[in-house]
């Protein structure tokens, strides 16, 4: 057998691996080195970025913890004066407004914008393409714009200002982001996955519910995430909308409170109390949207783990 | 840092004091120097919310004046008075005189009048395009509410040590040359000849002085204004452009009026943008050389840097504070601001005033409001009848008021002077015209 | 001859196939119903733009575009310097994010322990959750006194004061914006090309080292052109949120639309003119800044389709 094989012609194949593995042998010593090099220079510029970040989380937590404390939290506003510079009262009003605001235009552009992203990943029509390029057209766009258009179609017609538009406003900022990152998502799982569903005889509404949707949730949920961190703490669009408040307001036809608008309103204050307020606003307002988001982190680690 | 002052403000702080003596009822408006709080179960003032937007300057105003309106209110009226109005936008002005115009602001501010016309151009031309009644101007009253001055804030730290009792001073010529940028560094001719004190002297071995030199650095002068609509720019722009004329121009010549907007192309090109009096305030922090144009408060309450003093008409060089803004006010007082029949408001402009003491960098904000609210609908999200009609005119009639518990005490403790007495006559003129149904209103 | 009858059931199965394409109906409804309502809101929304922009459009023509002075108020309307102003700063933002964001999402996915990868993400997309406003203000305070007082030196000094680092040295600048930019945009850039890469295919990975490559060249060689839609469509996304991002732009490029002699000249972006005089604008400067807002979402559109265009081209070869 040994004998027969040594006498046929060498096998080309076989004499290039041979070939590359002699070289990758001889090369080894300088590649890793290479590598090691440039897996540092990654790390250091993972590093470099943090580092910004490090910066301003610094800056929020020295100046926003100095601002915050219980009452500050859940208490009224007040307007310092010359007599009682310091006495600028709390933010509870503008925590519950953008709970309300955000919230309620978190509830109405999550299932439009998860069914906007189905339809453009299972669609190549004319109609989808088109879709696709406005939507992505709407990510990019300055959210000021936003806020005039719910002041033109909403404040306007209504002759008051609202809560109202400026969930309008936000849920129109968070739909396009939230439909392309899900479309993404939904194109991510595997076309076998899908057919498999079908094969089965379940429907598209079943494929989808069952199969494309639970695949695709992690990367759903990060694009809800995005959105809503963006939404949180967009000024433009609801500043020209929601008017003010100083009290407790539940009902988003009335006018109302948010912690980005707030924290505008007092970085431009003449009170050196007020100013040094917005960081605290800042904080609370980052706090949030952390929260939020490492509760979501965990619901779609959670998701994860139970699909293997 | 505290000035002493000496001239005329001894008048104007008499002034001051005899306003809440002075002030006269015009008819309608309410008799007593605290406004009129009383409210009756039939007001149903309670329950309405009218929104009040616009300039940014009247913010901390409106903001410590409406609560403190409810509170005043509910002590005399209990549970009659209201106590559901919304806090005060400070979106700008002219998205105030925007929104009192399309009914989305039951009270719209602004520190230019609605319908002023800058050399045969109105600047609302835009806003008042309409043939119905929320289109003409006439059917607006407007109600000065609170008075206030523009510092010139700089930020030069070589000064600091050295010369730190003697402010730079500028006036209105330097200020032009400055803006449309003629003058381009510190030590300028002209701002070394009226400061005479800040020099490096140096004296021989028997104290004469050998030689003195201009102290201001060779720095180049940075302009910050306002990239925002503002009426502070444009208070700014109408003192340069009545003080300097044509001499307040672009580098083509072209003459610069006063308007909301600077005019970005005119400034030189290190010139710096900024949003807002705490953008400007900001940036000037942020820039050695720099000079920029903010609100009195900003000037009062941030003590980072010095304010200019600024040489008036009189020849003085007087320090922005709340005597010298108030003899500048004092000093129109043979021409009150005044809106004809067709809603003009005229003589509203008090820069540049000729006494000794005037601070000449002064100016109102203003009150818009429709005169009859009959058959709006709607106004500022409430419902337009003759109960949320009142509750305007009642708490506009509050604001102007000079006594112990009267509006202009609240703006005294937000750093605006309080109106001057010819003016409380003009406002509360004003606020009497106001009608529903062609009735007028009563106040008590 | 007897037909060919199929068994009983398979042709349940048939039906049932049948049945389940024609009663899906609602599903197919409902999809498009929702992305016909969205598609009509925002064609309402482009419309209101366009309807605004109009009159500036006609009066000025391509004025508009080539002018190069932009006078707020009073006019010329000219938007030559915001443009270029626009683009570079995005450019500055992308120099710098990409490849600190592709080195960042690489990190995270393969070359930290295990334990710590969750957690350094979530580091990451801290940088999300900061309102743009706080960017804002910490680049008024603490991003421009550095500038001003260490950077723009140092650049000078190293460049002898040329081109592109002469002028003035205040803070403000295009520099300035576009490394606040570039800070913004980090963290989405981090997050979708992680994500991306993350799916790349172990086999792929795992094949690559099995060859003999080292760790690096299977990143660069295998990993990289693998996930290279996904991380053109990251970068597209990141372009998009810097050539939009408008207050924190507004707070440190020093609001003159000037065209810029360097990168240390202060400047004025589209969306940054839009944000502090739209509020505050009527009649033709509106109109005027409502045309602003229309290059703006060419601009974007043009990058989003640059992205496509490129997107397919890297994917075609695989």
């Amino acid at each position: 057998m040994t004998n027969l094989l040594s006498q046929l012609p060498p096998d080309p194949i076989l004499e290039r691996r041979r070939a590359i593995q002699s070289r990758a042998a001889q090369t080894i010593g300088r590649r890793t080195l290479v590598s090691k090099a440039f897996l540092s220079v990654l790390v250091g510029a993972f590093l470099l970025s943090l580092l910004p970040l490090g910066s301003v989380i610094f800056a929020l937590l020295v100046k926003g913890i100095a601002a915050i404390s219980w009452p500050f939290l859940h208490t009224l506003p007040h307007q310092p004066s010359l007599i009682d510079q310091n006495a600028i009262g709390g933010i509870g009003n503008a925590i519950e407004g953008t709970v309300i605001i955000d919230g309620l235009a978190a509830l109405v552009a999550v299932p439009v914008a998860v069914l906007v992203g189905l339809y453009l990943a299972e669609s190549s029509s004319r109609v989808a393409n088109f879709l696709r390029v406005i939507t992505e057209i709407m990510t990019g766009l300055p959210s000021i714009l936003l806020g005039v258009f719910a002041y033109a179609y909403v404040v306007l017609p209504m002759k008051r200002f609202s809560g109202l538009a400026g969930i309008v406003a936000l849920a129109v900022l968070m739909v396009p982001v939230i439909a392309k990152a899900s479309e993404l998502a939904f194109r991510g799982v595997p076309q076998s996955l899908k057919e498999a569903g079908l094969a089965l005889g379940a429907r598209n509404s079943r494929v989808a519910r069952g199969v494309i949707i639970p695949a695709a949730l992690p990367g759903v949920i990060t694009g809800v995430l995005l959105s809503l961190a963006r939404a949180m703490g967009e000024t433009a669009p609801i500043l020209l909308v929601i008017g003010a408040s100083g009290t407790w307001t539940w009902n988003p036809m009335h006018q109302m409170s948010s912690l980005p608008l707030l924290t505008y309103n007092y970085s431009g204050s003449q009170y050196p109390s007020q100013r040094a307020a917005a960081w605290g606003v800042a904080l609370a307002l980052v706090v949030m949207v952390m929260v939020l988001s490492l509760g979501s982190r965990l619901v779609a680690a959670r998701m994860r783990r139970e699909k293997r | 840092m505290k000035m002493t002052f000496t001239g005329k403000f001894g008048v104007a702080l008499t002034t001051l004091g005899l306003l809440s003596t002075l002030a006269v009822t015009a008819a309608g408006a309410s008799a007593t120097l605290n406004g009129d709080l009383t409210f009756t179960a039939a007001d149903a003032a309670s329950s309405i919310n009218p929104a009040m937007g616009g300039s940014s300057f009247d913010e901390p105003f409106f903001n410590q004046a409406i609560p403190t309106y409810m509170t005043e209110a509910s002590k005399v009226s209990g549970s009659n008075a209201p106590s559901a109005m919304s806090l005060y936008s400070p979106v700008g002005s002219t998205s105030g005189k925007k929104g009192v115009v399309a009914g989305t602001y039951a009270v719209g501010a602004s520190d230019v009048p609605l319908g002023t016309t800058v050399n045969g151009t109105s600047l609302d031309s835009s806003i008042l395009t309409g043939a119905d009644a929320a289109h003409k101007l006439g059917s607006y009253i407007q109600v000065p509410v609170v008075l206030g001055g523009v510092g010139l804030m700089y930020n030069l730290p070589s000064l600091n040590s050295k010369f730190k009792k003697y402010p730079v001073t500028l006036n209105s010529s330097i200020l032009a040359s400055v803006y449309d940028g003629k003058i381009t560094s510190w030590n300028d001719k002209a701002i070394c000849k009226i400061n005479p004190k800040i020099v490096n002297v140096k004296k021989n071995k028997k104290g004469k002085i050998t030689s003195s030199k201009c102290a201001l650095p060779n720095i180049p002068v940075v302009p910050v204004y306002r990239a925002d609509g503002s009426g502070t720019s444009f208070i700014f722009m109408d003192y340069l452009q009545k003080t300097q004329g044509a001499n307040f121009a672009t580098s083509s010549g072209t003459q610069i009026y006063p308007s909301t907007t600077f005019q970005q192309g005119q400034v030189p090109g290190n010139g710096l943008g900024a949003q807002k009096n705490a953008g400007v305030a900001a940036d000037v922090e942020q820039t050695v050389g720099a000079i920029g144009y903010v609100e009195y408060s900003y000037i009062l309450l941030q003590h980072t840097l010095p304010s200019a003093l600024i040489v008036n008409a009189h020849g003085q060089k007087v320090a922005l504070n709340s005597a010298s803004i108030a003899a500048d006010a004092a000093a129109f007082a043979a021409t009150p601001p005044s809106e004809d029949a067709n809603g003009v408001v005229s003589n509203f402009s008090i820069v540049n005033g000729t006494g000794a003491g005037d601070y000449p960098i002064a100016g109102y904000s203003w009150a818009i409001v429709r005169q009859d609210w009959n058959g709006l609908g709607t106004v500022g999200g409430a419902t337009a009848n003759l109960q949320s009609e009142t509750l305007v005119a009642k708490f506009l009639d509050w604001v102007v008021q000079g006594g112990k518990l009267g509006g202009q005490n609240v703006a005294k403790g937000q750093g605006y002077v309080p109106l001057p007495a010819y003016v409380v006559t003009v406002a509360q003129k004003q606020i009497a015209s106001m009608s529903y149904n062609a009735t007028k209103l009563v106040l008590n | 001859m007897n037909k060919l009858t199929l068994p009983a059931k398979r042709s349940d199965v048939a039906e049932r196939i049948h049945r389940s394409a024609t009663s899906d109906r609602p599903y197919t409804l409902l999809l498009r119903g929702t992305a016909l309502f969205f598609g009509a809101v925002i064609i309402l929304f482009v419309w209101s733009v366009v309807h605004t922009a109009w009159p500036a459009v006609t009066t000025f023509g391509y004025h508009l575009i080539t002018g190069s002075a932009w006078v707020s108020g009073s006019g010329p309307y000219g938007a030559l310097p915001l443009l270029t102003d626009t683009v570079l700063t995005t450019a500055i933002a992308l120099v710098i994010a990409v490849p600190v964001g592709l080195a960042a999402a690489l990190t995270l996915l393969f070359l930290i322990p295990r334990r710590l990868r969750s957690f350094a993400a979530s580091l990451i997309e801290l940088l999300a959750a900061v309102p743009s406003v706080v960017y804002g203000l910490w680049g008024l305070w603490y991003l421009t006194p550095w500038l001003s007082k260490t950077v723009q030196p140092f650049l000078a000094r190293l460049t002898g004061g040329s081109w592109p680092f002469n002028g003035a040295q205040e803070g403000f600048s295009v520099l300035l914006a576009g490394l606040v930019l570039s800070i913004m945009i980090l963290p989405t850039i981090v997050a979708i090309s992680r994500d991306v890469i993350g799916v790349v295919p172990r086999e792929l990975i795992e094949g690559g080292l099995s060859l003999g490559a080292t760790q690096s060249q299977v990143l660069l060689k295998v990993v990289l052109p693998a996930a290279r839609t996904g991380i053109f469509g990251a970068i597209a996304l990141g372009a998009g949120r810097a050539l939009g991002e408008t207050i924190a732009v507004a707070m440190v490029i020093g609001s003159n639309p000037q065209l810029p002699h360097s990168l240390f000249s202060t400047g004025a972006t589209l969306a940054s003119t839009i944000a502090t005089q739209f509020g505050e604008a009527t009649g033709t400067t509106g109109s005027a800044l409502a045309a602003l807002a229309l290059m703006l979402m060419v601009i974007t559109a043009s990058v989003n389709f640059g992205a496509r265009v490129l997107t397919k081209r890297a994917t075609a070869p695989l």
